[in-house]
């Protein structure tokens, strides 16, 4: 894998989530139901969707109720991989960007999260005074581990 | 519909990767470009805006790429040409012993509009001008990098 070379940081997750892989990527991909979905994501504004290629603002609850609105683009192949970055990361953040991975596990699928990011050092340090590279990597981890555990509640109910 | 247009250029790929990557050059480049600016790059996903000199007037496109070093950039429009729905495709560089073949491939949808006629006809009107800018772009880098080459 040539794309990701030149970042600095990584982290993935797993899980398996108990339904077919077309409904798990079908989930993932439609963006539009997302706030039915998904608690923490009250609204999903479709700036651009043409089934492969999507750009979207997303408002998301995080932890102590702040609402804070993202922008994300993707590029989605039909069955197994959806790639995404941020064009505006969060501040301490200077680049953001990962893929989804959906696997066929026989009755379920093994839906993984890769994340590859490059700190901005000021904005980290201010955010983060002491263990700034571990408090980064943490956040991003805690994140997709929520994603993953919530959408594995959200199908398998 | 899908369109293409390929042409030679006597450069290895790395180098002919190099100068179609790098999106601010093509100001550089194109005589038709009038500004190029970078909003976002981490070395395989870019998005930036290109403001370039039409007939019909000045034009503002914003496009994402994924460069895959140094064989291919992939390419969409969010916010693509006025009267285009859908504008994405792909740049190859294919080895070659003794330079490069850079193709370029396009697949574009056009907004429906029935005042303007027939869609079809619409389709090829549009297809024939954007092979002729595609053609003449590549023309531009050719003779931009093999320059860069010999000097």
């Amino acid at each position: 894998m040539t794309e990701y070379t030149t970042f600095a940081k990584t982290l993935s997750e797993e899980l398996v989530i108990d339904r077919p892989v077309d409904v798990v990527y079908g989930a993932l991909h439609k963006l539009a139901d997302w706030p039915k979905h998904l608690p923490h994501v009250p609204a999903v504004d479709i700036l651009y969707d043409d089934g492969t290629y999507q750009e979207f603002r997303m408002e998301v609850i995080s932890e102590g109720g702040k609402r804070i609105r993202v922008r994300s683009i993707r590029k989605c192949n039909g069955g197994d991989r959806i790639e995404f970055f941020q064009p505006q990361p969060p501040v301490f953040l200077r680049h953001h960007a990962g893929f989804w991975t959906f696997k066929d596990q026989g009755q379920g699928t093994l839906v993984g999260t890769r994340h590859y990011w490059t700190v901005e050092e000021t904005a980290a340090s201010e955010q983060f005074p002491t263990n700034t590279g571990e408090h980064v990597k943490g956040l991003l981890a805690e994140h997709a581990r929520f994603a993953l555990s919530t959408w594995k509640k959200v199908l398998e109910a | 519909m899908n369109i293409a247009q390929s042409i030679f250029i006597a450069a290895d790929i790395e180098t002919t990767y190099a100068a179609f990557a790098d999106i601010v050059r093509w100001k550089q480049i194109l005589p038709d470009v009038l500004d190029v600016k970078l909003l976002y790059d981490d070395g395989y996903n870019q998005e930036f805006t290109m403001t370039v000199e039409r007939p019909q007037g000045v034009e503002t496109v914003r496009g994402v790429r994924y460069c895959t070093y140094p064989f291919r950039l992939e390419l969409f429009q969010p916010e693509p040409p006025p009267g285009v729905a859908r504008m994405a495709g792909v740049w190859e560089f294919t080895n070659t012993d003794d330079g490069t073949v850079v193709e370029a491939s396009r697949q574009f949808t056009l907004r429906d509009n029935p005042d303007l006629g027939r869609l079809e006809s619409r389709d090829l009107t549009f297809a024939e001008k954007l092979r002729g800018y595609l053609a003449t772009n590549l023309e531009h880098f050719k003779r931009s990098i093999e320059t860069d080459a010999v000097h």
